[in-house]
């Protein structure tokens, strides 16, 4: 009894301990964790070490009374950090009684706050975090063991405190008698298995069947999580000149696998990409910022996904480019941001969406000008979705798409766009990683040329792009650059004289790529923005010569539309870290990104074109490979799954969860391969083939049944006779021989499995003779056949006597005087 | 395996059981509440989980109840004495048939009612502070084990059992459920011997010496044994014991005398005679709740004049209880001395009314014989039946070695002589305290009235002695 007490209360202050930790984890306070995880433990020195101290009652409670002040001040002066601070709160008040001399009534007090502080880290945002969950698994381990040793020491407790008040006044009670059969440990544990394998089932149902609303009451903001500040990474808009930024979060939010037609997982480690998130064309000097033109939004298509997949351009189009077609899986983690992420190469053409395929999207906001993707509803949780998009190459491109998705798109267009001619251009992107995306590109870029060519006048002068009117039928505002125009102007010219040579002057890829290498070159890329009174491009461009890559971007952009090639910036990820294990590029805040997109005349199709110094970049966002690169990339792919199967579980995944199974089971029966299909298909041929009746059938029901139960049988019997064999210690004879002793000294099982019966269970490092002398001496008489039957054994066993008749008659008559003895009724 | 010895077995039959949800129950019960609540409100999925495993804990707690206790059954196995004051071990007999184990079962002697009725309510008897409690850790499937309980008899007599209740709410104690069982056949009651206190030896061996029981005394007689003497030949007299060389010496047969040392003689006289002031007898009441049949109670409307009598009573009884304590010890003390120790008893009711006389022996056998006596004796409730004893009928009233142990005297006795020091040996035979019986036994027998108890047990606290040579017969002291 005493062991298990000591378990128990070894048990029950790990127990509170991970309850700690987990909440520390689920809060993100590695401070708070290092603080009260040292203190909770130094607990189980000063209360269970030599000294056995304990901390009085009277300033437990006078310290409970100081915390529950505590709270309240904490709660008027945070009122939305209810959450975190009713843990701590819980936490302190654990802490108190880890330090008192505990009686069943605190250890139930411990557990039951253990049990809410749980709660309430399971609704913090760490805790949705696979380490959180792999702590709650072990919590749950841990709990169902201190429950069952807590239920075993509080009823053996009642029972000795009963005693102590039946026994006379001033009289010891002395120790209770505990009772426990042999193996209790074992199976006290398998019990514990049992349970939790029952508690994980039922819970498995509720977790899987119960309805969820749409939403939790509880909307909780980063304030009530404890969480005051925002992460940087993406955004829809870019405000530039604020402070400098941080390095950012290095949470995983997206993890992106890029397929082709075939299924086959394309790039890998090495292979860079753009993710496009949102889409800015106008720049508003006011505020310093760039945000999505109106006109853009007005062009905004919402779409529904009928059966969970749409698509965006037509299927002749399509099939023109199915040997360039490629899907885009990504899976996001719970977001607010409405955006639907498209991927693109580093350099070279956007590609186009051709379509988006989700089970958790209703439908999408889709915008032909630009290609930019919205979520209509936001979804709760972790979703998936998927986009196919190809290698676009053809101009015209917005009027595909309103050829595929109606008139409501805005009608004629400025410059039209003369298919397939033009040369090819080679895109000097160089480097082997970039092999993919060359020949992805090698299409587009060939329109390029073409395009501008289309136009009758290149931008190699410069002015004429610089004065293309604002006001055409093109939405959006990619031309044009109002903040310090002749200054911005007069750099880009000078750069593009310096760098390239006149005939090239009137493309506006090589101006793009030329103003690009200047900034590339001549700027220095830092995340520190220093501070200025001027307008942020300005002060980049010409002052500080320093920045991020929004600066950068926006740098690049107002170059080129003072040069009259229309440019736009966009927001997304960069994308080079590849998961290995699971085959995805795994995204994270950090790799938050900001570049340019130059159009190729218009109507033309746009290029990427990044101007941050690609070293810098590489060096902030590529990961270094190390050897606990591929733990990290596990531990990811497992929080992945986490999330995606335990999270973001929510009514459409549960109602998917229901379809789903509904529809294995349909399928199942209905269809061709179906095993319950097959089930009957065999069914029908056994009737059919034997051409049997009912009587038949039953017949071989029977035959079967009688089948299956001699089976059954049989494998009883081996286990039988596997027990025997290990009761009579004759594994390891000849199997001749042990097959016969096993029959011959079958008397002497049935007496062991008579004493058993009745409470005498022979130890294993006994011998059978001082078994039976044990039993003899406490009992003479009424054990006195076991000592005769155990010196048949040792005749049979040892003796190699045989079973003849005179012996058997003996033996039996033996047994029956036990059986008596015993009081059974022979 | 477990050795048993001094008790009786008892088969008892399933008789019924009951669902119990406790408070460990209701708090699970309320903490999955919350949970869910804090899971529907928040819409958490771990919440969700957590509430999933709770309600697992649930269904497992209760399927585990449902399946562990169906194959349960159980023995008694009581002792057939036990001694007021002292630890009395109650062992039970556990089958389990199941192909489960079991874990955290307690056992319970439960009483119903004295009426018979099932009215929940249960009672144990006023012989006992508290219901004798025994827990079973771990009983292995298909096995039987022994577990053991205690319970402390306050009083001598014959301690019922009615059922035993064996309960379980393992594994988390959200519902529990117990099963009584009763006897089928066999003895399911103990009995329960007045409590012995250890006598100090002084004194003790004070007062066996005041009645001349310690005078060496030898059997005279037969053929064997120690030459205690010579004497003329008698016819008869074997002629291996004639002295050849006295009968030469002085011309006639002489022949040697045999005897026999015997152990010095202890007679307890108990006197449980009412005084003549109580002719009138309790009142109903006060006797069921002496008698602790659990019947009744206080009469609550029986006046001034019967609380007087009652308390009276109640006086009485209690002295009456100490005398036959008193006259337990001292056989057990004369036993353990080695003594032959008798007993006589008069002014007793009940079967015990015409009197018993014991002839003084020393065996444990005699000793059980004696102590059951006492444990049984009946004493007086109405009007003593005086002149009809066997004791009073002088049946070895008077002879040496005998102590005299009057209920009924309210004065000084034998004891309070002994332990006044010098003068105790002088004043034997006189001076040994007033009251009727005492003046009456004066130089005749010592007289001890149950005041002397406490003195003659050393002073002090009284506290029960282990008794030799009856832990066999009593099953045991402390486990």
């Amino acid at each position: 009894m005493m062991d298990v007490a000591q378990r128990f209360r070894r048990l029950a202050f790990i127990q509170v301990v991970l309850g700690v930790v987990s909440f520390c984890i689920a809060a993100e306070d590695p401070a708070l964790l290092l603080l009260v995880g040292a203190i909770a433990v130094l607990s189980w020195y000063v209360t269970e070490g030599p000294s056995a101290w304990g901390l009085p009652r009277v300033w437990v409670n006078l310290a409970a009374l100081l915390a529950v002040a505590w709270l309240g001040f904490g709660l008027l002066q945070a009122p939305e950090e209810v959450l975190s601070g009713m843990g701590r709160f819980i936490m302190v008040l654990q802490v108190l009684i880890l330090y008192m001399r505990k009686t069943n009534r605190e250890y139930a007090q411990l557990l039951v706050l253990s049990l809410l502080q749980m709660a309430v880290a399971s609704v913090l945002p760490g805790g949705t975090s696979v380490v959180y969950g792999l702590l709650l698994g072990a919590y749950g381990l841990v709990g169902l063991m201190t429950v069952l040793l807590m239920h075993l020491k509080v009823s053996a407790d009642q029972v000795e405190e009963a005693r102590r008040e039946a026994a006379p006044a001033g009289v010891d009670a002395g120790a209770m008698a505990v009772s426990m059969g042999r193996g209790h440990r074992w199976q006290l544990r398998g019990l514990a298995v049992v349970l939790a394998v029952v508690c994980v089932v039922v819970g498995v149902g509720v977790f899987v069947g119960t309805p969820r609303t749409e939403s939790g009451v509880l909307a909780l903001t980063p304030q009530q999580n404890g969480k005051q500040t925002a992460t940087v990474g993406f955004s829809e808009e870019i405000r530039l000149g604020g402070p400098p930024i941080n390095a950012g979060s290095p949470e995983a939010v997206l993890n992106v696998a890029v397929t082709d037609q075939t299924g086959q997982v394309v790039g890998g480690q090495g292979t860079t990409w753009l993710l496009r998130g949102a889409v800015l064309d106008q720049y508003d000097p006011l505020v310093r910022t760039w945000r999505r033109s109106t006109g853009l939004t007005q062009q905004d298509r919402r779409v529904a996904l009928s059966g969970g997949a749409v698509e965006l351009l037509a299927d002749a189009t399509a099939s023109e480019m199915r040997s360039m077609r490629y899907r885009t899986r990504i899976t996001s983690r719970p977001a607010s941001r409405r955006h639907l992420f498209t991927l693109s190469p580093t350099m070279g053409g956007v590609g186009a969406v051709v379509g988006v395929r989700s089970e958790h999207l209703a439908g999408v906001m889709f915008n032909g000008w630009d290609q930019q993707a919205m979520m209509t509803e936001v979804p709760r949780g972790a979703f998936v979705y998927e986009v196919d998009w190809v290698a676009y190459t053809r101009a015209g491109l917005a009027e595909r798409y309103e050829e595929h998705l109606g008139p409501a798109i805005e009608e004629g267009m400025p410059w039209e766009l003369q298919e397939g001619e033009g040369e090819a251009e080679t895109e000097a992107t160089g480097g082997s990683e970039r092999g993919l995306q060359a020949s992805l590109q090698g299409a587009i870029d060939a329109v390029w040329a073409g395009a501008w060519r289309s136009r009758g006048a290149g931008p190699g002068s410069g002015e004429s792009a610089a004065t293309q009117p604002v006001g055409d039928k093109r939405p959006g505002s990619a031309t044009g650059w109002k903040v310090g125009p002749d200054r911005v102007r007069a750099l880009a010219r000078s750069v593009i004289r310096a760098e390239l040579r006149p005939e090239e002057r009137k493309r506006p890829a090589s101006i793009a790529r030329a103003l690009s290498a200047f900034l590339e070159r001549e700027y220095r890329y830092t995340l520190d923005n220093p501070p200025s009174t001027n307008d942020p491009v300005l002060a980049f461009l010409f002052e500080h010569k320093q920045g991020h890559c929004e600066l950068f971007a926006s740098a690049l952009a107002a170059m080129c539309r003072s040069v009259g090639v229309p440019a736009r910036l966009v927001t997304g990820y960069r994308v080079s870290e590849f998961n290995t294990i699971g085959g995805y590029y795994v995204v994270r805040q950090t790799d938050a990104h900001a570049w340019v997109e130059v159009q190729l005349g218009e109507g033309g199709p746009w290029r990427v074109v990044d101007p941050t110094p690609a070293a810098d970049l590489a060096e902030e966002h590529d990961v270094e490979q190390t050897w606990w690169r591929p733990v990290v990339h596990l531990y990811e792919h497992l929080e992945y799954w986490w999330l995606r199967s335990v999270m973001a579980y929510d009514e459409n995944a549960r109602q998917e969860l229901i379809a789903e199974a509904q529809s294995v089971v349909d399928r199942s029966r209905d269809e061709p391969g179906g095993v319950l299909h097959r089930a009957k298909e065999l069914w029908d041929w056994v009737r059919g083939r034997l051409r049997l009746d009912m009587l038949g059938l039953a017949v071989l029901g029977f035959v079967g049944a009688a089948l299956m139960l001699g089976l059954g049988l049989m494998l009883r019997l081996y286990v039988l006779r596997r027990r025997r064999l290990a009761a009579l210690h004759l594994e390891k004879l000849p199997r001749r021989r042990r097959v016969g002793l096993v029959r011959r000294l079958r008397f002497y099982l049935m007496m062991l499995e008579l004493l058993e019966r009745h409470g005498h269970r022979r130890p294993h490092w006994q011998s059978p003779f001082e078994f039976a002398e044990e039993l003899a001496e406490s009992d003479p008489m009424r054990f006195d056949p076991v000592l005769a039957l155990t010196e048949q054994f040792y005749a049979v066993r040892f003796g190699h006597r045989e079973m003849d008749e005179p012996r058997r008659r003996l033996v039996k008559t033996h047994l029956r005087q036990l059986q008596a003895n015993l009081g059974e009724s022979g | 395996m477990s050795k048993v010895v001094g008790h009786r077995g008892c088969g008892l039959r399933r008789v019924r059981g009951r669902w119990t949800v406790g408070p460990g129950g209701l708090v699970y019960v309320m903490l999955t509440g919350v949970l869910g609540a804090g899971a529907w409100y928040t819409q958490a999925n771990l919440l969700f989980w957590a509430v999933g495993l709770m309600i697992g804990g649930l269904v497992a707690s209760v399927g585990w109840v449902v399946l562990t206790l169906r194959k349960v059954s159980v023995e008694r196995m009581v002792p057939e004495q036990a001694v007021a004051g002292e630890a009395t071990v109650l062992r039970y007999r556990l089958q389990n048939r199941s192909r489960l184990p079991v874990f955290a079962l307690s056992i319970t002697e439960v009483w119903r009612k004295g009426d018979g009725t099932e009215d929940p309510v249960r009672m144990r008897p006023r012989r006992l502070k508290g219901a004798p409690m025994g827990w079973v850790l771990h009983l292995a499937p298909r096995s039987a084990g022994v577990a053991e309980s205690t319970c402390w008899p306050l009083r001598r007599g014959r301690l019922r059992f009615d059922r035993v209740r064996l309960t379980t709410s393992f594994p988390f104690g959200v519902l529990g459920r117990w099963v009584e069982f009763e006897g089928t056949g066999g003895s399911s009651s103990v009995l329960v011997y007045p409590t012995i206190y250890p006598l100090s030896k002084r004194l003790a061996f004070r007062a066996w010496s005041m009645t001349g029981g310690l005078e060496d005394s030898v059997q005279q007689g037969g053929r064997e044994g120690e030459v205690i003497g010579m004497r003329g030949y008698r016819p008869g007299d074997p002629e291996r014991s004639i002295d050849w060389k006295r009968t030469a010496r002085t011309g006639r047969l002489i022949s040697r005398e045999y005897g026999r040392p015997m152990p010095p003689l202890a007679m307890i006289e108990l006197d449980l005679t009412p005084p003549g002031a109580l002719r009138g007898g309790a009142s109903g009441g006060l006797r069921a709740l002496v008698d602790g049949s659990g019947r009744g109670g206080r009469d609550g409307q029986r006046g001034a004049e019967g609380e007087a009598r009652d308390e009276a009573w109640f006086a009485w009884l209690t002295r009456a209880e100490s005398a036959i304590a008193l006259s337990a010890s001292l056989i057990h003390d004369a036993y353990v001395r080695g003594y032959r120790v008798g007993l006589a008893v008069r002014g007793a009711a009940g079967r015990a009314a015409g009197g018993v006389w014991f002839e003084p022996k020393h065996a444990a056998s005699h000793l059980a014989l004696l102590l059951d006596t006492l444990a049984e004796v009946e004493v007086h409730s109405g009007a003593a039946s005086a002149g009809t004893d066997a004791v009073g009928a002088g049946n070895g009233s008077g002879r040496r070695g005998t102590l005299r142990v009057v209920a009924a005297s309210a004065g000084q006795g034998l004891g309070e002589g002994l332990s006044g020091g010098s003068a105790g040996g002088r004043r034997l035979g006189g001076g040994m305290g007033g009251g009727d019986l005492v003046g009456r036994a004066r130089g005749r027998v010592p007289v001890l009235v149950p005041e002397d108890l406490e003195r003659i047990a050393g002073g002090g606290t009284l506290r029960p002695a282990v008794p030799v040579g009856l832990s066999a017969a009593v099953g045991g002291g402390n486990a």
